[in-house]
């Protein structure tokens, strides 16, 4: 089974309705088979961060969503951030001073690296810059 | 993953088809995929064989969670929350937008 990363650009690009993206994310998403996604608490904290803005109904629908997640027997992976992930996130972030990397996002490129994988469902920039991962949906090259 | 083809390597589709992920083709897929999804029964009793197709599966929770929210809910979301989701959650300056078909 592949593994891809799953990014909080995709997964509120699939919530919010009026997302630019929406269309193209459902239409990826659906590409997706015999996969297991792979994601930190930093991408769910993310997610629910910005519901937090939001009514208590759909506050309580987004951690309704991360129990689902958690709960997905096997379709979606967890990973728990170490300090050595830490540690070599902050080095990325360093290297990258002019991107303005996010130390979740520099983690989520530690954890890629550990598991060996080069794919990850996002709309964000900062990943395709970094050059080592595929970015699904497809861009078009500059 | 075994199924995208990056936009200018896509073959064409049929006559009178759009290329796969052009704007067109993806505003088609969506439509036909959200009506598809939604005729689906709950993730819950989902056999094996329907759980193995993943991303239908995210689709699938996504909708039960968030499907019936009202619009109005959503009204003050930037279209361009995704793509700048840094630039809304850190304050940090907005990035050059990926370009797709």
């Amino acid at each position: 089974m592949s593994e891809l990363f799953l990014d909080s650009s995709f997964q509120i690009a699939l919530i919010w309705p009026g997302d630019r993206h929406r269309v193209r994310a459902l239409a990826m998403a659906d590409e997706i088979r015999d996969a297991q996604l792979v994601l930190t608490e930093g991408v769910l904290n993310e997610v629910i961060a910005r519901l937090a803005r939001r009514s208590a109904e759909v506050r309580l629908e987004g951690f309704t969503f991360v129990r689902d997640v958690l709960q997905s027997s096997g379709r979606y992976r967890l990973i728990e951030t170490t300090p050595d992930h830490v540690d070599r996130a902050v080095g990325i972030c360093e290297s990258r001073l002019e991107d303005r990397l996010s130390l979740v996002d520099a983690v989520a490129m530690t954890v890629m690296e550990d598991l060996a994988i080069t794919e990850i469902l996002t709309f964000d920039g900062d990943f395709a810059k970094d050059g080592r991962f595929a970015v699904l949906p497809p861009p078009i090259s500059d | 993953m075994t199924t995208q083809n990056p936009p200018g390597q896509s073959t064409n589709g049929s006559a009178g088809e759009p290329r796969k992920w052009s704007d067109e083709w993806v505003r088609q897929r969506a439509a036909e995929i959200e009506r598809q999804v939604a005729a689906m029964p709950p993730v819950s009793e989902w056999t094996p064989e329907q759980k193995s197709h993943t991303g239908r599966w995210l689709l699938k929770l996504v909708q039960e969670r968030f499907g019936d929210i009202p619009e109005e809910e959503w009204a003050d979301e930037p279209e361009d929350l995704s793509e700048q989701l840094d630039h809304y959650l850190y304050g940090t300056p907005k990035k050059t937008p990926l370009k797709y078909e």
